[in-house]
């Protein structure tokens, strides 16, 4: 059946009480917002944003004031490689995740090999199908020093494409995959990033037109 | 007469319900049974994500100090049990602790529950407590309050991920009519949609009730607080951010999806150091603001302006963020403001739901 994007309205109460005829577009409409709600209002979603030191330039320490310093975006923010660690509360639905996340990139220092790689694994820290990258400069943007005043954005895309298979390696960017047994877990999302810097994420389900009764 | 669900659900086929056709009671056992789902599911994913570079949300102190707060709904009067998550560190050898202590809507303790942190790891190790509320509660909402400390000087407690979902519930559901807040919510028996059973008027009221109640259920949509009482036992950390400021307006970009017909958005912001009437402006809508603590402002989104990856993921997406607003009675921090610095009135906490 088509899953609904929107709330549409409901047929009025009276449709429902005693001594009126049972109209099948009336249980049709609440079949229809029923599965609006399963599965597209409450697929799963977590959006981050990440902390950023404020020190700002001139070595002037502004303990104050934004994910950025006080005169935008610093260059390169931090291009030290890290690990990071989303967690992701996937329900029973969840199958593919979408990501779209906002990322710095300048050739401000010597390592100018900018990528990002996410993966999933159970909090136990196994992982749980292959990985993705993206890399400079097939997926990811560059910039020189001063050229930007905001971050740049990239997406996994949303194709519905074959569970990859194996956990080793990495595949070009497509969304994250999630396997039966683990989904509606609270999942681990490690996103490893070098030499640019995470600004933001947002991992949701990827949302179906159709679904098979 | 258990009212049970079946997870993954399954779903009606409308092809079946439709003028001319015999209702099977296949189709209607399938949506008592979504109903049953959806109460136990709805909005039981993230309901705080926030992430910390290394070195900011860190404290030295050997007694507790708040470094977080978030408001977040509640789904259902039912949901009682919320998992928090973190990956965190100590600096060196030693132990810290994280605590989160709850309080509901109607300013009703709902207790509290800690986290050991004992990883010196590079990569910021994972942990996890389930807290359950210690009285029953119809408040719409919770406020969660992070809060931390180390067992000895010389180390820091260093939080990298904060993470927390309500529990979903378990079939069966408990028998009997149930609410979120004052809205009810009726559980379908399984059996009683069955075959040879009456397709009573009841269900067909129940179901609508049921639709417009879980409707109105609040998804949170961006949950944020600054870093409240940062401090290190090193030079240089504990410099992240601890109010909204103007580089959030591009940075905090994150992408939500918003329905036609889903009503408004409810935003909270959490003032402190409040003087006179200050202005916040979030989604190109300006609010007023004269008082210190939590203030909470409802408006009905634009509709037309989906993101550009909407259309790479067939879902209408839209940019969820706090709109740029530097004129002299702005509540957004700057270098212009150094409203920390100089305890201006400025906002340490944000948060956003919508239906």
């Amino acid at each position: 059946m088509l899953v609904p994007r929107s709330f549409q309205p409901l047929a009025r109460e009276q449709a429902t009480f005693m001594g009126v005829t049972v109209m099948g577009g009336v249980v049709n409409q609440f079949a229809q917002a029923l599965v609006q709600m399963s599965h597209c209002k409450f697929l799963g979603h977590a959006n981050y944003t990440i902390a950023k030191d404020t020190t700002g330039l001139f070595g002037g320490v502004f303990t104050v004031v934004t994910n950025t310093n006080a005169y935008g975006i610093s260059p390169g923010l931090n291009k030290t490689s890290k690990y990071y660690s989303f967690f992701y509360g996937s329900t029973p639905i969840s199958e593919r995740i979408g990501v779209i996340f906002q990322y710095v990139a300048t050739n401000s220092s010597s390592g100018n090999s900018p990528a990002i790689t996410f993966r999933i694994k159970n909090t136990s820290g196994t992982v749980l199908s292959k990985a993705v990258k993206f890399s400079f400069p097939a997926h990811l943007q560059m910039f020189n020093d001063g050229d930007i005043d905001r971050p740049a954005t990239a997406t996994t895309g949303g194709t519905f494409y074959d569970p990859p298979s194996g956990t080793s390696g990495t595949d070009d960017p497509r969304p994250l995959y999630i396997p039966p047994a683990n989904r509606g877990d609270m999942l681990l999302f490690e996103v490893e990033v070098e030499d640019c810097d995470l600004v933001s994420v947002s991992f949701f389900d990827l949302y179906q037109p159709e679904v098979t009764p | 007469m258990g009212n049970t669900f079946t997870s993954p659900p399954t779903v009606p086929d409308t092809g079946d319900i439709i003028a001319g056709r015999v209702i099977k009671t296949e189709s209607m056992a399938r949506m008592g049974d979504l109903s049953n789902y959806i109460h136990a599911h709805g909005s039981t994913s993230n309901c705080i994500s926030q992430s910390f570079d290394v070195h900011t949300c860190v404290t030295k102190s050997t007694s507790f100090v708040d470094q977080c707060r978030w408001r977040i709904p509640i789904p259902s009067n039912n949901h009682t049990t919320i998992q928090f998550h973190v990956a965190a560190r100590v600096t060196s050898t030693g132990t810290g602790t994280l605590k989160f202590t709850l309080t509901d809507a109607n300013s009703v303790a709902q207790g509290n529950s800690s986290i050991s942190i004992t990883s010196t790891a590079s990569i910021h190790a994972h942990a996890t407590v389930s807290h359950t509320f210690t009285s029953s509660t119809t408040a719409a909402y919770v406020d969660v309050v992070m809060s931390a400390k180390v067992d000895a000087s010389g180390y820091d407690v260093d939080v990298q991920t904060v993470a927390a979902r309500f529990t979903a519930l378990t079939s069966p559901l408990s028998a009997g009519n149930t609410a979120q807040g004052s809205d009810k919510i009726t559980p379908f028996g399984a059996s009683r949609l069955g075959a040879n059973n009456a397709l009573s008027s009841r269900a067909g009221v129940q179901w609508r009730t049921n639709i417009q109640t879980m409707r109105s259920r609040k998804r949170p949509l961006l949950i944020w607080s600054g870093i409240e009482n940062p401090s290190s036992a090193f030079t240089g950390r504990g410099q992240g951010p601890k109010s909204l400021g103007v580089g959030d307006c591009q940075t905090m970009q994150v992408q939500s999806p918003l329905f036609v017909g889903g009503g408004s958005i409810t935003l909270w912001i959490y003032v402190v150091d409040i003087s006179g009437t200050r202005k916040f402006a979030f989604m190109n809508r300006l609010f007023s603001v004269t008082s210190n603590g939590w203030n909470e402002f409802t408006f009905t989104p634009s509709l037309e302006n989906t993101t550009l990856e909407s259309i790479t993921f067939g879902f209408p997406l839209y940019k969820i963020n706090p709109t740029a607003y530097v004129e002299s009675d702005t509540l957004l921090d700057s270098v212009d403001r150094l409203a920390v610095i100089s305890s201006a009135p400025r906002i340490t906490a944000l948060s956003v739901w919508s239906n």
